[in-house]
């Protein structure tokens, strides 16, 4: 590492300074400006808003379901509406709200919380965001257009087949799943290179900030498993499409449809830990602040996020305890489904370790930690109960399998969500979020959740199936599902609230200031929102919570280009300055590529032309976007020739 | 952070603007694609023994009866297949010395703005455009074309439509699939090449002909694996 000169103070970036920085992070004006904007900052945050339109969407399919449910032999819907509303529902969850909402928080947070300017390869991002909206958009222009898929958000073959499933419903799902994990792998390896190449100098693997910790790992998980989903999904479709037809999951020509479970559950169990690892990241950055110490066991918390990847990739199978399995691998699957507690129980330990005598400041976000605990709690025990073959194969489809998903679900990633929307809105904005209205939201989402679902527990075990559209009066279940009805409607009124005090913050909340919460992490060193270059001179650190740690003399990186989108790449293992990076500028051809690449996938619903056609102007945009523009190349100062960094395998 | 008066400063000023491999980046984001592209290979592979496990295991591939004599084990040709895999594995070490050069383009290049241009040691300025780099590149993307005929010759060689059973479709998948992959390079060779012949080998192209060459090398690899599964594997269960 070059060594700091404490004998050359650094010179306040003066003005100009920060103004020529802003004129070259800043996105052009106007709607241009706007498609082709690569800053992570705007791109994070129109991920996050985009999902929770979607979540808004995925909700109202949800509250339409619950009305249906809400009396025996129910009106409000009838059977085939009911099918696509419930297929929609899990789709949006699943693929539009909870994985990219965790995406865009990474995309936002990342950057700044490892100290530099943008996230590694600007360009990729603006493409990704552009594939989720796309795929977003065809589902449901689809659903209005009555194609909506309508036959489980995992949609399981034979029934999802040619034969059983005709029209373009299936294939409206599994072209837009293609499209939108396409979105989720480019994030994903955006994440990952910004967390091991572009973080501060100081911040070695042991400084790096648990939220991006997780993200890391979260990411590395999408790698392996987005490609199951889009494989199966891809493979489905081509069973379907007539011209192609092939037979991976025909039985009758030597296919197999557990094949398509195997593949689908290599991918869905995964996610899982894909959507909670986030939240787990986003409980280890809020106790902190809110207990005023730092976190406690963080070696046993990587160490477990770790864990619990490579375990969540061994226990796809126990989704599939109600098929024919060879006994030893129901054996191995209980096991291992059991003993992925383990490490998820080692983070709880060391969250309530951090807890445990400090100073709790129960702020809105904290509430929102406690009520997590609370929830996820019930959402693990009853996960533990389902690890058992004989208890899965009893409730197998039937409510207590809803309760319990939602409750790990709604439990484990939303509730820590809440609790990141209202502790970064701040950092987004510049304003606070009302005080008052977050309890108030707290507990109208805490009640109505648990209402809602609790409920469904006893549901299941009187028999309940899930999936259908109604259910007579005899069969006794009408009391608990209009408590669940009631639930739902005060849920909503909880998240229609939340919706409505940010939508008035922006404008009229209480000013912020770059650190209200007194954090220690490093998104809080700069201005809230943050300036388009993120920080006027890129910081180090000396420790896990370099704000706190800060106490005016820890050094600043100089020298950097303020004409040109230059950041500091560092080591990988010490994060030593090694050398810098230029940044691509803003460009409309991710923009156009995500045009192609989504005509592809629309195109594939009713031909299997649009792949050769859509991969060609797909090609040509991407010529377009890597062809060297007229930008002027980074200047090459005279330079010290390096040593070989520290690490060599680097 | 505040900047404030007293603090102590890095001067990232004189670290180099270009580097190359592992400490970019762009490697990163290479080598992850490459990771996602591994494990879809791997997935679609894995499918195949998963299917072949449903078979009577001696009748794999799964015998024809539609044609006259039925055929009792259509296995592949191997004619075409042997000749694309061994041209594909001809072009790496024509790669490696594209590859090998442009990383010594790029060295040469790194020292020449570690020194000031006024002391640089004249006559010393590295060529703009390397022959070896130029005519290899033109020479693998010639075979990689050759290779992408080869290829379309080798479905119907499969003796079995893509439509018939699921091995048919496991097997037109993963000559189809590896038949994108070199597509993909082969048009990213030409566009590179392009590149350098409009302006030069420079430091950006000279490390993006080496990324290119490392997901090649993959490619091949890939492509090695896939023909040991899709004509070796049905001659020897």
């Amino acid at each position: 590492m070059i060594a700091a000169r404490p004998d050359h103070p650094a010179p306040e970036p003066d003005d100009a300074a920060r103004a020529a920085l802003a004129r070259t992070w800043a996105r052009a004006p106007g709607l241009y400006g706007w498609i082709t904007t690569t800053s992570h900052k705007d791109i994070g945050l129109r991920f996050v808003v985009t999902a929770f339109v979607f979540l808004a969407l995925g909700g109202i399919l949800a509250l339409a379901m619950r009305l249906q449910l809400a009396t025996p032999q129910g009106r409000a819907l009838g059977p085939d509406a009911y099918n696509q509303f419930f297929t929609t529902h899990g789709t949006t969850m699943m693929f539009l709200f909870a994985v990219p909402v965790m995406e865009g928080m990474g995309l936002y947070l990342v950057p700044l919380m490892v100290g530099t300017r943008n996230d590694c390869f600007p360009l990729l991002m603006n493409f990704g965001y552009y594939c989720y909206l796309f795929a977003g958009l065809m589902l449901y222009v689809a659903l209005v257009l009555n194609t909506g898929p309508d036959m489980g958000w995992f949609s399981y073959v034979p029934l999802s087949g040619p034969d059983y499933s005709p029209g373009k419903r299936v294939d409206v799902w599994s072209q837009m799943v293609t499209l939108v994990e396409i979105s989720t792998l480019v994030g994903a390896v955006e994440i990952i290179a910004t967390a091991f190449k572009l973080r501060a100098p100081g911040m070695s693997l042991n400084r790096i900030p648990l939220f991006v910790w997780t993200m890391v790992v979260t990411s590395f998980m999408i790698v392996f498993a987005m490609p199951a989903v889009m494989l199966s999904s891809t493979m489905l479709a081509a069973d379907r499409l007539t011209g192609i037809s092939t037979h991976f999951y025909n039985q009758a020509e030597g296919g197999d449809a557990l094949l398509w479970q195997h593949l689908f559950w290599f991918f869905a169990h995964p996610e899982v830990y894909i959507i909670f690892l986030p939240a787990t990241g986003f409980l280890a950055t809020i106790i902190p602040t809110f207990t005023r110490r730092t976190i406690f066991g963080y070696p046993a918390l990587v160490l477990s996020l770790v864990a619990t990847a490579f375990i969540g990739f061994g226990v796809w199978v126990h989704h599939m305890f109600a098929t024919p399995l060879p006994r030893v691998g129901q054996g191995v699957f209980t096991g291992a489904s059991l003993m992925i507690v383990i490490p998820n129980g080692i983070q709880i330990f060391c969250w309530v370790a951090t807890l445990w005598g400090g100073r709790i400041r129960v702020r809105t976000p904290m509430l929102f930690v406690l009520g997590f605990f609370a929830a996820f709690l019930i959402g693990g025990l009853s996960g533990v109960l389902l690890a058992s073959v004989s208890i899965d194969v009893q409730v197998h489809d039937t409510f207590f399998v809803v309760a319990h998903l939602h409750y790990v679900l709604i439990g484990g990633a939303v509730f820590p969500l809440l609790a990141a929307v209202y502790y970064w809105y701040p950092k987004w904005t510049g304003r606070m979020l009302g005080e008052r209205t977050g309890w108030v939201v707290f507990w109208l989402v805490f009640i109505g959740f648990n209402l809602t679902f609790f409920p469904m527990h006893h549901l299941g075990i009187w028999g309940m199936p899930r999936r259908v559209y109604t259910y007579l009066p005899e069969q006794g279940w009408h009391g608990l599902n209009l408590v669940a009805t009631v639930g739902s409607w005060v849920l909503a009124m909880g998240l229609l609230l939340l919706v409505v005090n940010a939508w008035w913050s922006r404008r009229y909340g209480e000013v912020a200031g770059p650190d209200p919460w007194g954090a220690g992490t490093l998104e809080w060193a700069t201005e809230s929102p943050p300036p388009p270059y993120n920080f006027a001179s890129l910081p180090t650190v000396r420790g896990r919570e370099p704000v706190w740690e800060d106490d005016g003399t820890t050094p600043v990186v100089t020298g950097l280009a303020t004409d040109t989108r230059e950041v500091l790449v560092t080591t990988l293992h010490d994060a030593a300055p090694d050398h810098r990076y230029h940044m691509a500028g803003d460009s409309v051809w991710p923009f156009l590529a995500a045009l192609a690449t989504a005509g592809i996938f629309v195109g594939l619903i009713f031909h299997p032309a649009a792949f050769p056609i859509g991969s060609v102007a797909t090609g040509l945009a991407i010529i377009g976007w890597f062809w060297p523009s007229k930008e002027p190349e980074p200047i090459h100062h005279e330079h010290e020739r390096p040593a070989v960094p520290d690490g060599g395998g680097e | 952070m505040t900047v404030t008066a007293t603090r102590p400063t890095i001067d990232a000023s004189r670290l180099p603007a270009e580097v190359r491999d592992g400490r970019t980046p762009a490697w990163w984001g290479n080598v992850l694609f490459m990771t996602i592209e591994t494990t879809t290979v791997a997935l679609l592979l894995a499918s195949y023994f998963y299917l072949w496990r449903n078979y009577p295991q001696d009748q794999w591939p799964p015998p024809q009866g539609n044609t006259d004599p039925p055929i009792l084990k259509p296995v592949p040709d191997l004619l075409l297949g042997t000749v694309n895999v061994l041209l594909l594995v001809a072009t790496v070490p024509l790669m490696r010395l594209v590859d090998r050069r442009c990383g010594r383009q790029f060295d040469d290049l790194e020292k020449l703005h570690a020194t000031k241009p006024s002391k640089a040691p004249p006559g010393k300025r590295p060529p703009a455009r390397p022959r070896v780099v130029m005519y290899g590149m033109l020479a693998v993307f010639a075979l990689g074309c050759i290779s992408l005929v080869l290829r379309w010759h080798e479905f119907p060689a499969l003796n079995v439509r893509w439509n018939e059973n699921a091995y048919a479709s496991l097997v037109w998948s993963l000559l189809g699939l590896h038949f994108v992959y070199i597509a993909i390079e082969v048009v990213e060779i030409a566009v590179l090449f392009a590149w350098a012949a409009l302006f030069e080998v420079g430091e950006n192209q000279a490390g993006d002909i080496i990324l290119t060459a490392e997901y090649w090398y993959w490619t091949v690899g890939v492509g090695v694996v896939i023909y040991a599964v899709v004509y070796w594997f049905p001659r020897v269960v």
